[in-house]
């Protein structure tokens, strides 16, 4: 096991596609980091460069205090699961969950033992002695992580490993990697474009775009204090509201003016506020923390219900008020399109952004 | 409705038997032939079973020159198919997996295929009069390199195709998972090539095996084949018929034993192409 600490990584393919910028990341040993961020933000790049397959353009990657980064993938000792999972053709089952350990001479019996145990964890046990290469899909994936689970590495990469197999697969493999990660307590960097699969599996998460980390935190802390617009955006189901508003100053207390509406924030400890009188700011808030009343309330604005859609146990209601579009997620209850209620911004739930950097603005 | 498939069918049938008739029978009459004297051969008319199993022709074939003709021409179809299979295997992987060097790029590829496009007989001369000049005519060097040089060509273009069908993650995985290049060359590509490699084999082989000019020309006093050989089955005015069917016989046998062992993957090879 390793902490793995890559240092200013950059990888520019064919002197001109910029997939990594200056990735400085620390995965602490034994913990689960979960890499997020739309396609094409370079989370397969780095994967790949952390497992030896692509040399950095620029930068370092360190296993605890030794440099890897010249290092060949057979030296490494890293698991990977590919995005496209890869399967030895020809080999039987067992053969592909040995091969790595036959790999490292480890004794037959040993193999055959530790091969046995991880096929029970994956409840492929049954199919051993079968080609690989003519099972399902979702088959397929278990043997893939199984191969990668039967050795322990400095450090797991998976790679979007959930996305080839089918939804009930998907939340039952879920639920074993999460056990079996504890179990283990190994170092593990998890790979996701799907944000409630690193909320629920990754002890930190890095949100990416464009090859930039944009923030690296716990789930609470990208959930609670996105860095930044993207980051509250693509946390979150559905992502955060951004309003842009002005600043301005009524008797004393600052008015977020968003044309359409007025948010009032009086008590709050607004001095910062003040700074942006007259500039442009990005208000952020959660659809779960926006209140919705059917009956005016003081303090509450009144949109148009324009959309509902049911997600689970709750509603998620689009909001209309002239050109402003608002989501709110709120318990299931009778609502009907067209229908007037009225919203208030909770003061403590309120997120702002600088209108030009996107950036959060520190309270 | 019914009738007609049937009739298809007929005809399809009939049409095959012809077909296998035309083949197979010139191939029956040399095994008959090889088994008469040699004054039975121009006999009219002539008999079309073996009556008697003479083994006249097979014998003077094995005692001279024939046996020496067909063992060189073994040495020299399984040395230069070995080199052209080995040198072919790892060129295709540069050209499957490395396709933007000087060497490797489109042109090179396209340049290297231009040697099989020609007859063999518009490289002959000059090829002749290096060896020539190298003192190398007639041995078993100049004749081996030669033929490599005509099926390298063949085997890197064979073995691209499978060298492309397998994706490159594999080879990737199997270094994460702990093996080197050669390991991996060795314990992954190859045995996925492997019907490729087959087909490689049996093909560059039956390119030697059938070849004349080359071994005519660079070959004949001190390093035979058996290409070269059957002409000289001529006395004066005679042509000793039952004596070239002999060697004919046995000259098939090697052909119809790779044929055999790796049909399955000439198929494949035939039907990509
Ligand atoms: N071998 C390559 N050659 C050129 N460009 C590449 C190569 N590999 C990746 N890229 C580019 O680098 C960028 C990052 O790609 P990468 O595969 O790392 O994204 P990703 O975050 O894994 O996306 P996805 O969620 O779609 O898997 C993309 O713009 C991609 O087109
Ligand atoms: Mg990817």
């Amino acid at each position: 096991m390793a902490k793995v600490y890559l240092e200013n990584l950059t990888k520019i393919f064919e002197g001109r596609v910029l997939a990594v910028d200056r990735l400085t990341l620390e995965i602490p040993d034994k913990g689960l980091v979960s890499l997020l961020g739309p396609s094409g933000c370079g989370k397969t790049t780095t994967m790949r460069m952390i497992a030896g397959l692509e040399v950095p353009t620029r930068g370092k990657i360190y296993f605890d205090d030794q440099e890897v980064t010249d290092l060949p993938p057979e030296e490494r000792n890293v698991a990977m699961v590919f995005q496209f999972p890869v399967i030895y053709p020809g080999m039987t089952v067992f053969e592909n969950i040995a091969f790595p350990l036959v790999a490292r001479k480890v004794p037959k019996k040993e193999v055959k033992k530790r091969v046995e145990e991880v096929a029970n964890v994956f409840g492929i046990a049954d199919v051993l002695s079968k080609k690989a290469h003519i099972l399902d899909a979702g088959t397929r994936q278990k043997v893939v992580l199984a191969r990668t689970f039967v050795r322990r590495p400095h450090v797991y990469l998976l790679d979007e490993p959930l996305t080839s197999v089918d939804p009930s697969t998907r939340v039952e493999l879920r639920t074993v990697l999460k056990k079996l990660q504890s179990h283990l307590g190994q170092t593990m960097v998890y790979v996701t474009h799907d944000q409630s699969e690193a909320l629920t599996l990754a002890d930190r998460i890095a949100v990416m775009n464009e090859g930039k980390l944009l923030q690296y935190g716990s789930p609470e802390e990208v959930y609670n204090n996105p860095k930044n617009t993207f980051v509250g955006y693509f946390i979150g189901n559905p992502g955060m509201n951004f309003i842009g508003c002005s600043v301005e100053e009524e008797k004393g207390s600052c008015v977020l003016n968003a044309e359409d509406f007025r948010v009032f924030v009086p008590d709050l400890p607004n001095s910062f506020l003040r700074d942006f009188v007259g500039k442009k700011i990005i208000l952020g808030i959660r659809p779960e923390n926006l209140e919705i009343h059917a009956k005016a309330v003081s303090g509450a604005i009144s949109f148009l219900v324009i959309l509902v859609e049911p997600v689970g146990n709750r509603l998620v209601v689009h909001l209309k008020k002239g050109e402003k579009v608002l989501k709110a997620k709120i318990p299931r209850q009778e609502m009907s399109l067209q229908q007037e209620v009225w919203v208030r911004f909770p003061l403590e739930f309120l997120k702002f952004f600088d209108g030009e950097t996107l950036e959060t603005i520190e309270v | 409705m019914r009738r007609k498939i049937n009739w298809g069918k007929g005809v399809g049938i009939g049409g095959l038997i012809l077909y296998g008739i035309f083949i197979l029978f010139p191939i029956y009459w040399t095994f008959n032939t090889s088994f008469k004297e040699i004054g039975d051969v121009y006999k009219v008319p002539p008999s079309f079973v073996p009556t008697r199993f003479i083994l006249d022709a097979y014998r003077f074939i094995f005692q001279g020159t024939g046996r020496i003709a067909l063992l060189n021409s073994l040495v020299v179809a399984a040395i230069s198919t070995a080199i052209a299979v080995v040198l072919g295997t790892m060129a295709s992987y540069a050209y499957s997996r490395y396709p933007f060097t000087p060497l490797t790029n489109e042109g090179a590829q396209f340049n290297l295929l231009t040697v099989r496009m020609f007859p063999p007989i518009a490289f002959l001369l000059p090829i002749f009069w290096m060896w020539k000049r190298f003192g190398l005519l007639d041995t078993y060097f100049a004749l081996i390199i030669t033929y490599t040089a005509f099926n390298l060509p063949l085997a890197v273009w064979l073995l691209k195709g499978f060298m492309d069908a397998l994706p490159r993650s594999i080879e990737e995985a199997s270094y994460v998972d702990g093996y080197s290049f050669w390991q991996t060359i060795r314990r992954i590509v190859l045995p996925l090539i492997g019907s490729g490699l087959a087909a490689t084999v049996a093909l560059c082989w039956i390119f030697i095996w059938n070849e004349f000019i080359i071994a005519y020309l660079l070959g004949g006093r001190n390093v035979i084949l058996y290409t070269a050989y059957l002409p000289s089955l001529r006395r004066g005015m005679r042509i000793m018929w039952n004596q070239i069917a002999a060697l004919s016989v046995l000259a098939i046998i090697p052909s119809i034993i790779i044929l055999v062992l790796f049909r399955k993957y000439l198929v494949k090879i035939y039907l990509r192409s």
